[in-house]
């Protein structure tokens, strides 16, 4: 019996390592590409090509402090990635959550079809609709503006934000806000005050959502924008030309790129898993 | 009746000389390159005296910008322009001295660069919703000119205008060729853009390696020719050369670079460039029409990809690549001028302007040691392929920012301008102008070890690039409306032959037959 525990505790323990070797193998998998660019983000054009590679030298930041100078011109291209995806996750969580809960709990002829046909927006690839945008964006005069872009992306976020939050509301009971209205609360009262602090973590994920597609969106950045309102991914590119390409600023320009997101998600990472399994199990 | 005489005499007379002052200036601003504009209307632009524009900074010797006298340059002052560009090293050096234009002209200019792709993907959208956004196009003649070339004003309607400045040097002051491919789509009747950049398919080859006294005489020796690359080498003696020095590498007898060639031969454009050159040396081409690569046609006839020239140039085709650096098929001419660069490779087809790359310090490890000479031979000739974009106006502009528009063109792809983008600290790229060629200054440029080469060091590869640009050597790809996707098919088939995947005489089948549907024959 003893034996037969020892042999049980040994293939637990084998099983327990063989798991950490998959995991660590999986980490090295996802963080030595992250790693190696923030790293290389960090040393000069010869450090960054030495063979073999090193991981322990004298960081500079003067690719940083190149990119951020005046002749450099980044922090505008940071700034316009910033006002676009913040603008736009803004504008597509307000009315997506109020259009989310106009669906769950209103009483429509068709409604299954409506909310289908909002989301179906979204099924169309980005080229597809990147003509008929342009056309209508260049007879309203958007092109190369910043409110452009901020409209192509809510084009694009908000049947996202609508359908998610949707469901989010749909999982919620609402004889919560009956309950609330018993108490003397309006119908709006009761979303603002008992519905919504519910769905916050559906709130997050889906604000998470929007403002990853629009930081991470180079598509509708290289075409609805100009010199003046160019954004971090556009940037990214302009680092590959015919002189070759700017390995430093790349790598650089990608660290800067994943580290809001990165922040973001630790920080909301609770809500975000909260978020991203409500409703899966019921 | 004398007085009135005598006055009608001395007002024909300072007439005659008026004319012949204005005569006169035209000659002189014209000195450097072919003088006479052989577009209609040349006459008149001789007619009018023309007064030198005031841009600073002219250089002795080549012909000015200049304008009808009593033409105000400022007319258009407050007229904003956007001009959509590849992000190239003259769009740069422009950008960096707009400053100059905006100042004699008051007319404001935005130089917005991107890739190429994405250039072309704009302004295709931008013709199709006939907007304005940009004023000034940098149309690739295979990607944006073939195809949309109603949507060009005719410059030639500006360069005829007696009211207005015109090409300085006049048209036959460009490269010949290059005036055709950029300038032109299906016939010479309209003039849809100016030659603005040139970079052309030359070898690249390590002269500490090729000069090496006693690696030249054991090559000799055990393979029974001469190395040195030039007019002479074929693709054949090519593909030796670099299987022996692979070889050599191997046995450490070479030392200094690790494999013989590289080649660009990523599944991309590059791939299509990079064949393209083996191709036309073995005689082949990719369609029967006459005039492809210059003027170009809207059907370009049926695809000659089947015929045993093609086979025949896609078998050695293979043989380089298989024998060449194994990151070759993962390589566009980037990573190619990187790994070059690093001082991994021997020799390797790649874009002449890449020449300022491997004299940066800061950039290459082969500082000093490049030379350069036209691409080998095949049965037929030597081909080298060009890619150079010119610059035109946009249909869609409004009338004045058209006129503004072609201050701009006359300004950014005059000598002077020229010039002054070869001289640029951002890289600089070679005019596309007889005249800048002829100064004795750039003529020195041309030789290692100068003053000249060092601050110009693009020119370094100019013996070889001029050479590749005579008629006989020169490769232009087909100009048709349907050459993006056909571009497509040929690197996509290529990639597959490179990959064992198909032999190359099934691969050419492929493209012949997806071709012909494509275009119709």
């Amino acid at each position: 019996m003893m034996e037969q525990t020892r042999a049980g505790r040994k293939r637990g323990a084998l099983g327990t390592a063989v798991l950490y070797v998959i995991v660590v193998i999986a980490l090295i998998w996802a963080l030595l590409p992250i790693v190696w660019m923030v790293l290389s983000s960090l040393k000069t054009q010869a450090g960054m090509f030495s063979m073999p590679p090193k991981f322990l030298f004298k960081p500079t930041f003067d690719t940083y402090r190149q990119m951020f100078s005046a002749s450099g011109g980044f922090g505008h291209y940071l700034w316009n990635s910033v006002v676009a995806s913040v603008l736009s996750t803004a504008i597509s969580l307000v009315l997506g959550t109020l259009g989310g809960f106009a669906l769950a709990r209103g009483h429509f002829k068709r409604g299954k079809d409506l909310s289908f046909w909002v989301i179906s927006t979204r099924m169309a690839p980005i080229p597809a609709v990147m003509l008929p945008l342009y056309l209508m964006f260049s007879k309203l005069g958007l092109i190369g503006t910043m409110t452009g872009l901020v409209f192509a992306y809510t084009t694009f976020n908000l049947p996202f934000a609508l359908w998610i939050m949707m469901t989010f509301f749909k999982d919620i009971p609402p004889a919560l806000e009956e309950a609330g209205m018993v108490d003397g609360c309006s119908k709006f009262q009761a979303f603002w005050k008992i519905t919504l602090p519910m769905a916050a973590p559906g709130l997050v994920a889906t604000g998470i959502l929007c403002l990853m597609f629009a930081w991470n969106d180079y598509s509708f950045a290289s075409v609805f924008t100009s010199t003046a309102t160019q954004t971090v991914p556009v940037a990214a590119s302009l680092l590959v030309s015919q002189e070759g390409v700017q390995w430093g600023q790349a790598m650089a320009t990608g660290t800067i790129i994943i580290l809001p997101m990165l922040i973001a998600g630790i920080f909301v990472r609770k809500y975000l898993v909260r978020g991203l399994s409500m409703g899966a199990v019921k | 009746m004398k007085k009135r005489a005598l006055k009608a005499a001395s007002v024909g007379a300072l007439g005659t000389v008026m004319v012949l002052a204005g005569c006169g200036t035209a000659n002189t601003n014209g000195a450097g390159g072919s003088n006479a504009d052989n577009s209609s209307g040349s006459a008149k632009t001789v007619a009018a005296r023309q007064v030198a524009a005031p841009f600073p900074g002219a250089v002795p010797g080549l012909p000015k910008i200049t304008a009808p006298a009593g033409f105000n340059w400022k007319q258009f002052a407050g007229t904003h322009l956007t001009f959509i560009s590849e992000n190239t090293p003259p769009s740069s050096a422009l950008a960096e001295n707009i400053k100059q234009f905006e100042k004699v002209t008051g007319i404001t200019v935005t130089i917005e660069q991107s890739d190429l792709s994405t250039v072309a993907q704009k302004v295709a959208l931008d013709f199709a919703a006939k907007s304005d956004k940009y004023q000034v196009i940098y149309p690739d003649p295979y990607q944006m000119l073939a195809k949309y070339s109603y949507d060009y004003v005719d410059l030639n309607r500006f360069n005829n205008d007696p009211t207005l400045p015109h090409i300085p040097g006049g048209l036959n002051d460009f490269i010949t060729s290059q005036l055709q491919v950029d300038g032109y789509m299906g016939n010479k009747d309209h003039l849809y853009a100016l030659p603005y950049d040139c970079p052309t398919m030359i070898l690249f080859y390590r002269k500490d390696i090729f000069d090496n006294p006693k690696y030249k005489a054991m090559f000799k020796k055990e393979e029974g020719f001469d190395w040195t690359p030039g007019p002479n080498l074929t693709w054949q003696q090519y593909y030796t050369i670099e299987k022996w020095i692979n070889q050599k590498v191997k046995q450490g007898v070479i030392k200094g670079v690790k494999y013989g060639a590289g080649a660009q031969a990523k599944q991309y454009d590059s791939l299509m460039c990079d064949f393209s050159n083996v191709l036309a040396a073995y005689g082949g081409d990719y369609f029967k029409a006459p005039n492809l690569g210059s003027i170009g046609t809207t059907n370009p006839g049926p695809s000659l990809m089947n015929s045993s020239k093609a086979i025949a140039a896609a078998t050695m085709y293979k043989k380089i690549v298989q024998a060449a650096a194994p990151g070759s098929t993962s390589w566009d001419w980037n990573g190619l001028a990187e790994a070059f660069a690093a001082g991994d490779i021997a020799m390797a087809p790649e874009w002449h302007e890449f020449a300022s790359m491997m004299e940066n310090p800061a950039k290459s490890k082969v500082v000093g040691k490049v030379g350069f000479a036209v691409l080998p031979r095949g049965p037929v000739r030597s081909a080298n392929i060009f890619g150079g974009t010119g610059i035109g106006i946009s249909k869609y502009a409004t009338p004045k920012e058209q006129k503004a528009a072609w201050l701009f063109i006359v300004w950014a792809t005059s000598p002077q301008a020229q010039y002054m983008i070869l001289k640029s600290k951002n890289g600089g790229e070679t005019p596309t102008r007889y005249s800048v060629y002829n100064l004795p200054e750039i003529k020195k440029g041309m030789t290692p070890g100068t003053k000249e080469s060092k601050e110009m060091p693009n020119l370094l590869a100019m013996k070889a690039t001029l050479e590749a640009w005579k008629p006989q050597n020169v490769y232009m790809r087909p100009k048709i409306p349907q050459w993006p996707q056909v571009d497509s098919i040929v690197f996509t088939e290529l990639s597959k032959m490179l990959a064992n995947q198909e032999t190359p005489a099934q691969a050419m089948k492929n493209i012949a037959q997806q071709s012909n549907q494509l275009t119709g024959n």
